[in-house]
């Protein structure tokens, strides 16, 4: 279904799209579950979640290089229909979930911060109509109104890390000590699975990347990106407030924004304005995720005709499951036991599917 | 699918949420919170300093009589949700403390009330924990209200002074984050600036510390400067030491400081303080006819040793009252978590330590040599 090169991506905007859709709300409360589990080595616990992340994205998009158009969904479709269907169905509603869990997320961590009586509902429906407005499109649409927001709200985010580090006291508490805990570390790993709500999605985006000319694939360098930012909330957090302090907060990195005030500059509250910032990125999550459960179902019925009204769709029971179904639900309950399951489950999957097609191919190739 | 957005965006100004929320006007912006003991047993007396709608409007700027500016309501409660509760009662507007500047408590506090407030307002949502803490030796009210005399508004006066740490001699502002922080991390009793009113003018010179559950140790001036000091915080010190040729007067240019510790193999804790402090000689000894090489060297010999004798003597105070306004447990904590932890009680081993004080003072500027 999607064969002219035309509608694909830049490759610039093939590793924005994809950080965009595996950084995630999970960070706040990530840098809190790494400490308690790993200690000492939750940079190392990190850093291994995402060393491991890149190498799934490296296979996944290896593996599919061997498929017609690269595109595991539709070529599963095709050659096995009975597997097909339930699995790009069941992709639909992953992809729900996720979008679900980030938004009721988002709005458990932002009625913390915001004004109390503040009407949520109305940020939920805002949200709800952005998030659509890009999400009926292509992923070529999508992508460039990922490009422009969530560049420059990174960017925001990324220069308040940056101030945060200029006065870290207790960066010394980072350096990983003799005793590594390997139990610790893989505790700390399967906790915080949430960071990887996005990943599954990348499977669906296959079709539309260029060929990496650096022969490091775009959704690979995308995550590998993801990591960074992550790695540097996480030191930037536990640098400036310190482990002890860290385990005592439920959003470490919240806190840690809250305290940056800058002096003489016309908004001293820096740091709260970036909490606030992190809307666009919010938007952008959740846009991407609804997007991807309409792809899995224009895949599933090989139609691209409908994708406005399965966005919408997919739009109208993301935020009827928020305000109706799960209001602000704690944040750690809705990472731990919704996104972390479906985000192993989906990257799992996806990961499978795309390996066995590719041998499967491999296999019919050979006599030949 | 066009008219399906069209819609959508039309409906749009119609879902703003505003039928359940809380408009600015209808919330009472708290800038600053005294806290004094109250009458009944186990009561607070809580007063809350917001600005009127005519200061938030602007006019003035922040300075002039404060009393027009301001209202101050207060309640008496057992803790500061049902201080909040009870004003709210009595005023048309909703309490709101995401401004708040600084807390103020008076020095006279129970320490079981002064910790309790301390850990109920970490806990408050709404607050940034950017705000500042201080104890008061007149009441907090007191504290919290422009005394005759006073030009800047209390919540301004605080906010600068204690932000600007090149105006003042120390810095001794202690923000919620970082006291909340602190009292996190094992090997640490929490210090705060004691704020007096005298003559009609606010004097912040002093520092209260204390350890959770115990009375405050109040350091006077020069013991608390020799503390700051210390710390690394001390910015423009006067010392006068005397040498062989008689008073001369050094001016502290700022000094950096080194705490360690380590525990022998009988469990006893040995702390070591280094400073290295850099300062002008204002005034040379008065038999000395020109600032020579020597003379500088001999000045410097002797600012060291009174600072010395000072650090040693303020440490033997702290710990005969058991209370580390050093951080030196903290330092030691952070270099070795677990031999902090393995000793139990910080207050109890800082008593029993060993300290070693090195002072190194280098005269760095001299300016004209006669």
């Amino acid at each position: 279904m999607i064969r002219d090169r035309g509608r694909r991506v830049s490759p610039l905007e093939s590793v924005v799209f994809t950080t965009a859709a595996t950084f995630a709300a999970g960070i706040f409360i990530a840098p809190r579950i790494l400490v308690a589990d790993a200690g000492r080595s939750a940079g190392i616990a990190l850093v291994t979640l995402y060393v491991l992340a890149v190498v799934w994205a490296t296979v996944l998009a290896r593996s599919a290089a061997h498929l017609p158009n690269r595109a595991p969904g539709v070529t599963l479709v095709q050659r096995l229909p009975i597997l097909g269907y339930p699995w790009l169905a069941a992709v639909a509603i992953a992809e729900l979930v996720i979008a679900s869990g980030g938004l009721a997320a988002y709005q458990d961590m932002i009625t913390a911060v915001e004004l109390p009586n503040f009407s949520i509902l109305s940020v939920t429906v805002l949200f709800a109509v952005g998030a659509w407005t890009a999400a009926r499109h292509r992923m070529q649409g999508l992508s460039r109104v990922v490009l422009v927001f969530f560049t420059f709200f990174t960017a925001l985010v990324l220069l308040s890390l940056l101030l945060l580090l200029t006065r870290a006291e207790e960066m010394h508490t980072l350096l990983p000590t003799t005793h590594l805990s390997l139990s610790g570390i893989a505790t700390a790993d399967v906790d915080t699975l949430f960071l990887f709500s996005g990943l599954g999605t990348l499977a669906l985006t296959l079709p539309y990347h260029v060929r990496s000319e650096s022969g490091l694939p775009h959704i690979a360098t995308g995550v590998a990106v993801t990591g960074a930012l992550t790695l540097l909330a996480f030191v930037a957090t536990v640098a400036t407030i310190g482990p002890d302090f860290v385990l005592a907060n439920t959003w470490p990195l919240v806190t840690a924004l809250r305290t940056l005030v800058l002096r003489n500059f016309f908004l001293d509250r820096f740091g709260l304005v970036v909490v606030f910032s992190w809307s666009a990125i919010t938007l952008c999550f959740l846009a991407i995720h609804v997007w991807a459960a309409g792809e899995a179902i224009c895949q599933m019925v090989a139609d691209e005709r409908g994708r406005g009204w399965w966005t919408l769709g997919g739009m109208i029971i993301v935020v009827g499951v928020v305000v109706v179904g799960m209001g602000p639900v704690h944040e750690e309950t809705i990472a731990r036991s919704v996104e972390g399951p479906a985000a192993l489950g989906l990257a799992l999957g996806w990961l499978l599917v795309t390996m066995g097609l590719a041998w499967g191919r491999k296999l019919h190739a050979a006599p030949q | 699918m066009r008219r399906v957005l069209a819609a959508a965006l039309a409906i749009l100004p119609l879902l703003t949420g505003c039928g359940n929320a809380t408009s600015i006007d209808t919330r009472a912006l708290v800038v600053g919170i005294a806290v004094d003991k109250g009458q009944k047993a186990g009561e607070l007396r809580y007063t809350f300093q917001v600005p009127s709608p005519q200061a938030l409007g602007g006019g003035g700027g922040g300075s002039g009589s404060g009393g027009n500016k301001f209202y101050y309501p207060t309640a008496e409660a057992p803790s500061l949700a049902s201080a909040i509760s009870l004003v709210e009662d009595r005023t048309s507007r909703d309490i709101y403390l995401g401004q708040l500047k600084i807390v103020l408590l008076a020095l006279d506090l129970p320490p079981a009330q002064r910790d309790e407030f301390l850990r109920e307002e970490q806990r408050l949502g709404e607050v940034d924990h950017t705000e500042w803490f201080a104890f008061t030796k007149p009441s907090a009210a007191t504290v919290l209200s422009p005394p005759p005399n006073q030009e800047q508004l209390p919540s301004l006066y605080y906010s600068v002074h204690f932000n600007c740490r090149a105006c003042q001699s120390t810095s001794m502002g202690v923000e919620a984050w970082k006291l909340d922080r602190d009292q996190m991390e094992p090997g640490h009793s929490a210090s705060l600036p004691i704020i007096d009113i005298t003559d009609g003018q606010y004097s912040i010179a002093t520092l209260g510390t204390y350890n959770p559950g115990q009375a405050t140790v109040v350091f006077n001036v020069s013991e608390s400067a020799y503390i700051m000091l210390a710390l690394g915080e001390m910015h423009k010190g006067v010392i006068e030491p005397t040498t062989p040729l008689g008073l001369a007067v050094v001016r502290s240019l700022g000094a950096r400081t080194n705490r360690r510790g380590r525990v022998d193999s009988q469990g006893r804790v040995h702390l070591t303080l280094k400073v290295k402090m850099g300062g002008t000689i204002a005034e040379a000894p008065h038999q000395a006819d020109r600032i020579t090489p020597e003379i500088s060297q001999m000045v410097s010999q002797a600012t060291s040793d009174v600072i010395r004798t000072g650090l040693e003597e303020v440490v033997r105070k702290a710990q005969v009252h058991g209370v580390d306004p050093f951080r030196f447990g903290q330092a030691m904590y952070r270099q070795n978590p677990a031999a902090v932890s393995r000793l139990g009680s910080w207050p109890q081993a800082f008593s029993k330590a060993v300290v070693e004080v090195s002072v190194q003072v280098g005269t760095l500027r001299q300016g004209i040599t006669v």
